[in-house]
């Protein structure tokens, strides 16, 4: 598994942050709109606008990676596709090593600097 | 929310209903306004796929990166323009090239904006907005290359070669020209007949992807 691998989110430019958050959001079971703001408040203290949460779940449901489901009153939950599910899955594996290799050089010069 | 009317058709349609329960529970202020504002002009330029089967349209954000090819002639017309060497053939035939440029882009908008089950309306407006938007950057980078002649950039390059170190207009003569109603009105005119001149060749973009189309067997339009 390599870094490349998982940059199908970093496509999405400026937008591939939120991507990453809302998918991480609804990895835990599908949610409506403003129930993924409030969990990505609490994941990270982000506050997501609803100008961008839209844009983003306009795009993620475009490519497949969401799906909507049925409308529950006024609110319409969005649940992880498989296909979804795989991408957040390689970009989260990609980071995890480049974050556990920058940790491990690190630690060298934290030593150091004791 | 009159913000929400600025999104297209199309978005509206497949998400206002819900964006308004979400605004609804989320008390928004300044912020929640702009993000809305952005969100408008990013759906307005990316109007391709809102998950919905009538909203495939023309996507705006690459008619607007293709726009500035043709300004790209021209720069390069400036650019051999400084040196005296150039032959004025070549300076000459950056602006027929900026033309080509111009018309071949927007063909090509009309050509992608078209596809099999869509309607001939996506062709023409993606053809007249790729056409606006390129005359409105060349009109830009013309303006911007006005302000370079005004600076002493090009008598300093010709200084530097050895000429005779012409400083051109004042900045005052330029700004009179660029804020002339006169220009301005025929500026206005000019881009109308971008409008109109970019709808008919998508329209052509249109017809040439049709004929592809027809001869793959696949449907053309309904």
């Amino acid at each position: 598994m390599t870094i490349h691998e998982g940059t199908e989110l970093e496509k999405l430019g400026r937008l591939s942050r939120p991507a990453v958050l809302v998918l991480v959001s609804l990895a835990a079971g599908p949610k409506h709109g403003y129930g993924i703001m409030q969990d990505v408040r609490s994941l990270d203290g982000t506050q997501l606008e609803p100008g961008t949460l839209y844009a983003v779940l306009a795009r993620l449901e475009s490519r497949g990676w969401i799906e909507a489901l049925p409308v529950d009153g006024r609110r319409r939950p969005y649940a992880l596709t498989v296909l979804g599910n795989a991408v957040l899955r390689r970009y989260l594996t990609g980071l995890k090593h480049v974050a556990d290799t920058g940790l491990r050089r690190l630690q060298p010069l934290q030593r150091a600097l004791r | 929310m009159i913000i929400l009317r600025l999104y297209p058709r199309a978005w509206r349609k497949r998400y206002e209903a819900e964006m308004r329960a979400v605004l609804a529970e989320h008390r928004g202020g300044f912020r929640t306004k702009v993000s809305l504002l952005v969100g408008a002009l990013d759906a307005q330029l990316h109007r391709s796929g809102f998950g919905h089967p009538d909203s495939n349209g023309p996507n705006h954000a690459h008619a607007l990166s293709l726009s500035v090819i043709p300004s790209v002639f021209l720069m390069v017309q400036f650019l051999l323009g400084l040196d005296l060497g150039s032959s004025p053939d070549l300076v000459n035939s950056m602006g027929t090239c900026a033309i080509i440029a111009v018309v071949v882009i927007c063909v090509w908008s009309g050509y992608t904006a078209h596809h099999p089950g869509g309607t001939s309306r996506s062709s023409v407006i993606a053809g007249g907005i790729t056409g606006v938007l390129s005359f409105g950057v060349a009109w830009l980078v013309g303006i911007g290359l006005q302000l370079l002649v005004v600076s002493g950039f090009a008598g300093w390059v010709m200084s530097l070669q050895g000429g005779s170190g012409y400083f051109g207009l004042t900045l005052a003569s330029v700004m009179q020209h660029i804020f002339n109603f006169y220009n301005f009105a025929l500026g206005v005119g000019l881009a109308f007949g971008a409008l109109i001149c970019g709808g008919l060749l998508g329209a052509l973009g249109m017809s040439l992807r049709s004929v592809r189309l027809a001869m793959r067997g696949l449907p053309v339009s309904r």
